[in-house]
């Protein structure tokens, strides 16, 4: 493990932030607190990881899920008076989903099979690293994301069907 | 919730394709911009890493845990061997209640409990009860040949704590000296000189008439 740079935290920053926040948001509805405590977690740490990666995932994960079990109450309260979806995603005007569907269906997958979906599209990890911060394998992994993506094509597949064909035509 | 049984059904190459499709669509997707504050962080990182890597930091962290950690193992220790430790054979002595049990004086009132029967006393408290009498008062008579010798002072002054200083006996009375003799003893520097030649004198002649 070499030391860690200034220039490695921010480039790990620019890179990772946002998914980190959108990965913790599966289990807090301010993700913001737990991401940037892992950054300075990895940052005290002073050593680089060998799948830096994969650390953040593992200690964003632990963060979020420990937040969620203490606030547990109060988050119900919350999300049911707003009523909205805590993944948040953006579409570009190309983009033939509709993110706030998208992100619907993302939450509705069951949480082993979201973390996975989330962190390999958005964080860019390897099925390798997924199975390090998920304590699985790498083909559990693989399976899960399978699996994933067949509900989301199920649960997507009207408006992705008729948008699909309204670009091909 | 979706149904996950789906997912274990034949992939057909269309649905492969679809799904390659999915996955692209969904990567444009973009997740919200983090709320995380870049400049701040960067702030906060180095302020953190300069605490990670001060000298002296882990040992200034662990000092005081270290010190009340060792400290409570001692106070733990010594309150189990407070608690476990040998009784001692014979009870100390009480001086004021030594004095009311006196019987008969002479016989030294530093009586320890007596051992019972076919109980083996330990060296060290044979030791204990030597150091016991050797600090117990005397009785008077002792008190009064000790005054007037002027030796055993610890057992002396052992007497007065035990029973005060009145109880004392009474010192030997000063003698008198005569007149006479006071008037004989030289009073100034040349008597005395003109005493020790007349002593002088007085022997030279002695020694010549026996030679």
């Amino acid at each position: 493990m070499s030391r860690i740079s200034p220039e490695l935290i921010a480039r790990l920053f620019d890179r990772h932030a946002a998914a980190l926040e959108l990965f913790a948001a599966q289990w807090i509805p301010a993700p913001a607190d737990v991401v940037q405590e892992a950054f300075l977690k990895l940052v005290r740490q002073g050593r680089v990881p060998d799948r830096p990666a994969a650390w953040l995932y593992r200690v964003v994960r632990n963060g979020a899920i420990s937040a969620a079990r203490r606030d547990a109450r109060r988050q119900r309260n919350e999300q049911t008076a707003i009523g909205l979806s805590r993944l948040r995603l953006e579409a570009d005007g190309e983009n033939p989903l509709d993110a706030e569907l998208a992100a619907r269906a993302l939450e509705a997958l069951p949480d082993e099979k979201r973390e996975v979906v989330v962190a390999r599209i958005w964080g860019g990890l390897t099925f390798e690293e997924i199975a390090e911060f998920a304590d699985i394998s790498s083909s559990e992994a693989h399976r899960r994301y399978e699996a994933a993506l067949a509900i989301l094509r199920k649960s997507l597949g009207v408006t992705w069907l008729t948008k699909t064909a309204a670009t091909k035509r | 919730m979706v149904d996950e049984n789906s997912s274990h059904q034949e992939i057909s190459g269309e649905e492969i394709e679809d799904r390659s499709e999915l996955e692209r669509a969904l990567a444009l997707l973009k997740p919200s911009a983090s709320s995380i504050d870049r400049d701040s962080f960067l702030f906060l990182a180095g302020r953190a890493s300069a605490q990670s890597v001060r000298p002296g930091g882990s040992f200034r962290q662990w000092m005081w845990p270290a010190a009340t950690l060792l400290s409570s193992v001692a106070a733990a220790v010594l309150s189990v061997i407070l608690v476990t430790r040998p009784q001692p054979a014979a009870a100390p002595v009480d001086m004021r209640t030594a004095k009311a049990t006196e019987v008969t004086p002479g016989v030294s009132v530093a009586t320890a409990e007596p051992s019972s029967a076919g109980e083996t006393q330990s060296d060290s408290s044979t030791a204990t009860q030597d150091q016991e009498l050797a600090m117990a008062p005397p009785s008077r008579d002792e008190a009064a040949r000790e005054l007037a010798s002027g030796t055993n002072y610890p057992r002396l002054r052992s007497y007065v704590l035990a029973y005060g200083v009145d109880a004392l006996p009474e010192p030997a009375p000063i003698r008198a000296q005569s007149l006479d003799s006071i008037r004989d003893e030289p009073r100034t520097q040349r008597e005395l000189l003109r005493a020790l030649l007349q002593d002088r004198a007085a022997v030279k002649t002695s020694t010549h008439s026996a030679g």
